[in-house]
């Protein structure tokens, strides 16, 4: 080493020596082919598996009256991990009979149960039972909640409003969570350097915007009680906010949160930026609940007493998806089991109801949605559809 | 409205109706800008191979983005801070392990029998790094941005890119100087 180089030099030396080993090697078509496929296809399946985009669905009204504390609501005795499938009649048990799935799409043996009772978003619509479709712009879109009379969609393109007839309202650059309060009537979303916390149905009404700043993954994830919002900031932290400028406190204990509940004001997350080790803190008294390694957090339940969670060893794709107890972290339910361990889930998933849990699936091009109870039964609320590598052809909504 | 110091227009979103005259302008900027990118790319991820794969990313993505981006002077920046984005989800997607930031950096491997030379050694030693200390010390000094703009860019506290970057260069320090004795 030159004795008059200092290591900084050394660096910057030796970086702009090796930048000119690069070369570039795209045109602009190359650029424009990707983008066309892009729109039609949608971003690539691997992408599409590690959860950019995370919804928050947190508890009904019902549970803010009880006083914030650390826990949740006691929990109703949780099983271990089930096996599958069981078509013992139950609530969530098949009301159909359509066929099975087509032998070869790796969903062989799992029961077709009822419809998906959620909007959901796929096939260019969004699908509400009961309901008419409603066309949805092209698109990759990760994530969807209703809004103001209409639509939020959230995707690789950014985040769109759209109003009740499809028309877009508001374009922002960069795709933003969605989180949604416990009783459905509060949404928030990332747009134009702000977080907009609106009244679900207002109509326009009653939005108020606080300003922040955001990486492109940064972005609201959750409401606790009182109406504050569960914020991931720019450097690394969680933060709470309210409309107060500049309270902002951090929440100790986490790095990233993924959801909240107005539950004992939980909030969930990684204890150390995407490291795999996920963890329950509340926001109260700032102690963190439980910790497991390997996992990664989803959405709280309605009722804040579970979560969804998916597990991977390798750090690839999910090999599970499960329920937990929300206060405890132990496994309620899981859909590992010989019929479906093969097969890779893909976040989000979304909560139907206080016990039913909807997984998107993927089995090379086939997909399919399967509802997972907290008895552990699995059955398929959707057929299951064929789709090119790379999209989503299930959304499911952010709220229940 | 704003979104990080870009314009943005109200559009509908996923439409490719494009008006030629927007396609060259975007292909113009990528002609001048393109090259710039990939040495970044490049030493972010070590090979040329996954440089261009990030680039090809990035420059997709802003050419989508490209009719909603009124201020073209902050185009240069947004681009960077999009591939940054773009190679930090890509390391945490392929991550097999946590990313542990130690004060031991990984060992680059067995010293080589003959040296080869000191701009070797030290890129090696920066493939070896984690990669978001990587990601700091290329930006750092290669692009030459401010422990703030580094920051910024990576969602980190400047507080984290004081200490990687000087971990990263203590043990650079430490590393060179057992070859220099070694000669």
């Amino acid at each position: 080493m030159n004795a008059s180089k200092s290591p900084e030099d050394l660096l910057r030396a030796t970086l702009r020596a090796k930048a000119e080993d690069a070369h570039e090697a795209l045109t602009f078509d190359d650029v424009r082919r990707d983008a066309v496929r892009r729109l039609h296809t949608g971003r690539r399946a691997t992408i599409l598996a590690a959860a950019a985009v995370v919804v928050a669905v947190a508890a009904p009204t019902a549970l803010l009256l009880r006083p914030a504390g650390d826990s949740p609501a006691p929990s109703p005795s949780p099983s271990t991990s089930t096996t599958l499938p069981e078509p013992t009649p139950t609530e969530s048990a098949p009301t159909t009979t359509e066929p099975p799935a087509p032998v070869g799409t790796g969903f062989e043996g799992i029961t077709r149960g009822r419809d998906i009772a959620i909007p959901w978003l796929g096939s260019g619509a969004i699908h509400v039972r009961g309901g008419a479709d409603v066309p949805a712009p092209a698109g990759s879109w990760e994530a969807f909640a209703s809004y103001h009379g209409g639509w939020l969609l959230s995707g690789t393109g950014g985040l769109v409003q759209l109003d009740g007839t499809g028309r877009s309202t508001l374009v922002a650059p960069t795709a933003s969570r969605i989180a949604i309060s416990a009783d459905g009537t509060q949404t928030a979303f990332l747009a134009d350097g702000g977080v907009h916390v609106g009244i679900t149905s207002g109509m326009g009404d009653g939005e108020t915007v606080i300003p922040v700043q955001g990486p492109d993954e940064a972005g609201p994830v959750g409401f606790l009680s009182s109406g504050r919002v569960v914020y991931n900031g720019l450097k690394g932290e969680v933060l709470v906010l309210d409309d107060r400028p500049g309270s902002a406190p951090p929440l100790v204990g986490l790095a990233r949160a993924t959801s909240s509940t107005e539950s004992g004001d939980l909030v969930a997350g990684t204890t150390v930026d995407d490291d795999g080790t996920a963890a329950v803190v509340s926001a109260t008294t700032g102690r963190t609940l439980w910790t497991k390694a390997h996992w990664m957090l989803g959405s709280f339940s309605p009722n804040g007493r579970f979560l969804s969670a998916y597990r991977s060893a390798t750090g690839g794709e999910f090999e599970t998806v499960a329920i937990l107890d929300a206060s405890t972290g132990e496994v309620v339910a899981t859909a590992a089991t010989s019929g479906i361990r093969a097969l890779p889930a893909v976040p989000p998933t979304a909560w139907e109801d206080d016990a039913d849990l909807l997984i998107p699936y993927r089995s090379g091009s086939s997909w399919a949605v399967l509802r997972l109870t907290l008895a552990g039964h699995l059955t398929r609320a959707s057929d299951v559809v064929e789709s090119p590598a790379g999209s989503l052809p299930f959304v499911l909504s952010a709220r229940p | 409205m704003t979104a990080q110091g870009v314009q943005v227009r109200a559009r509908r979103s996923g439409s490719m109706r494009r008006d030629p005259v927007v396609d060259v302008e975007f292909a113009d900027w990528m002609a001048a800008r393109q090259a710039a990118l990939v040495r970044t790319a490049y030493l972010l991820t070590g090979s040329q191979h996954a440089a261009e794969d990030l680039v090809q990313v990035t420059l997709t993505k802003l050419y989508l983005a490209w009719d909603r981006i009124a201020d073209r002077q902050h185009v240069d920046g947004y681009a960077r801070r999009a591939l940054v984005n773009e190679h930090r989800s890509t390391w945490r997607r392929s991550r097999r392990r946590p990313e542990v930031l130690t004060e031991a950096l990984p060992e680059v491997g067995h010293r080589p029998a003959e040296y080869d030379g000191e701009r070797e050694a030290v890129w090696r030693f920066v493939q070896a790094l984690p990669p978001r200390q990587r990601a700091v010390i290329v930006l750092r000094y290669y692009e030459d941005l401010s422990e703030a703009e580094t920051a910024d860019l990576l969602g980190i506290s400047t507080g984290t890119v004081k200490s990687q970057a000087s971990r990263a260069l203590a043990s650079l320090r430490g590393r060179v100087r057992v070859r220099e004795e070694d000669r």
